[in-house]
């Protein structure tokens, strides 16, 4: 059962948001959202099974998503593989943490104009 | 195949109830990253082994009513000693708050404390050697709770003390009733009901019978797995 209320935002860790944001492009077994993160990330994040699974562990407890007994093509597919997705409460979450951090980006690049030059990382 | 028996080999160290659900789905997702990048695959399951480990293994134990219980008798034992030991009001004060945020981690364990199954107080009181002990404390508890309210100097203390003495000997009769069905549970419940008697270090005697209630209490188990009613029976 899910632990929040479905009008309240559970928390979002990084590797969350990319699983959330991997889901938005429809269902998909783990090894898939592995891919799909570290291709959305360049390469940044990479998960191995105890973090993906460990994520989805929280993400199923918190109702972000849900497992699917829908499989695209069961004839090919091994049964060991967990299909998910997105739940209406994982979608509203992706999308809050989402509009959270581009407000952020907007207000370091107007930080950026005011002082008529992007921050530079020290010792850079 | 040499591989992914050595990767079945390594989900051994994640706890069991992990293991169940989702070992298969992760030697699956190892065997599709095998395919893709061969012994590469190593290079990601290492790192990823040696944190998610740890971390599943601490969960697991905060998670278990095994764990809870021995954290929520030290937080009792550490707050008394500091009592005891330090002395003075602003210890007290300490003590309290560190036994309440103890607790609070708790909150888990202590909420599965109350249900609707229990066993008649008649039949509670007489389940086990050191039941009649309990009950005989509780009772006293809430004699000198009734006795603090009729004779305490100030109304707060009337108002403070008669209200700790009445609610620990209601819990630890409480606890009594719901041991058969939630021992765990219960069994915490009375321990924290007889942390007043440690409290009267001085007296020997009510020490003393908290000694002997512990010993009782830690020694009956802590099995999740309800009693026969039988058993609550002498």
């Amino acid at each position: 059962m899910a632990r929040h209320d479905q009008d309240q935002l559970p928390p979002v860790s990084s590797a969350v948001l990319h699983i959330l944001v991997s889901l938005m492009g429809g269902e998909k077994h783990g090894y898939a959202i592995m891919s799909d993160v570290e291709s959305l990330s360049d390469g940044a994040v990479r998960m191995g099974p105890g973090t993906l699974y460990g994520s989805i562990k929280k993400m199923l407890a918190d109702g972000l998503i849900e497992e699917t007994a829908e499989r695209p093509d069961p004839e090919l597919d091994d049964q060991r593989r967990r299909y998910y997705r997105l739940t209406g409460l994982g979608e509203r979450a992706a999308r809050a943490e989402l509009a959270r951090l581009e407000a952020l980006v907007r207000k370091a690049g107007s930080y950026g104009q005011v002082r008529g030059r992007v921050p530079r990382v020290q010792g850079a | 195949m040499k591989h992914q028996s050595i990767y079945r080999a390594a989900l051994r160290l994640y706890p069991r109830s992990f293991r169940h659900d989702y070992g298969d789905a992760m030697q699956q997702l190892f065997a599709d990253r095998v395919r893709d990048v061969g012994a590469r695959a190593w290079l990601r399951i290492v790192p990823d082994l040696a944190r998610t480990v740890p971390q599943q293994r601490i969960e697991a134990f905060m998670n278990s009513s095994r764990a809870r219980l021995p954290v929520l008798i030290a937080a009792g034992v550490v707050s008394i000693v500091a009592v005891i030991g330090a002395g003075g009001p602003g210890i007290i004060f300490v003590a309290a708050i560190t036994f309440t945020l103890l607790v609070l981690t708790q909150r888990e364990f202590l909420a599965s404390m109350f249900g609707t199954d229990r066993v008649p107080l008649r039949r509670a009181v007489v389940q086990t050697w050191w039941a009649p002990l309990a009950a005989l404390m509780a009772g006293t508890e809430i004699f000198f709770g009734t006795v603090n309210a009729l004779d305490a100097s100030n109304w707060g203390g009337r108002v403070f003390g008669s209200t700790i003495l009445w609610a620990v000997g209601a819990a630890m009769l409480y606890g009594l009733t719901r041991r058969p069905f939630a021992r765990p549970q219960a069994n915490a419940m009375i321990l924290l009901a007889s942390m007043p008697y440690f409290a009267l270090f001085w007296a020997i005697v009510p020490p003393l019978m908290g000694v002997v209630l512990w010993v009782g209490v830690l020694s009956s188990g802590f099995d999740t797995e309800p009693e026969p009613l039988s058993a609550a029976l002498p």
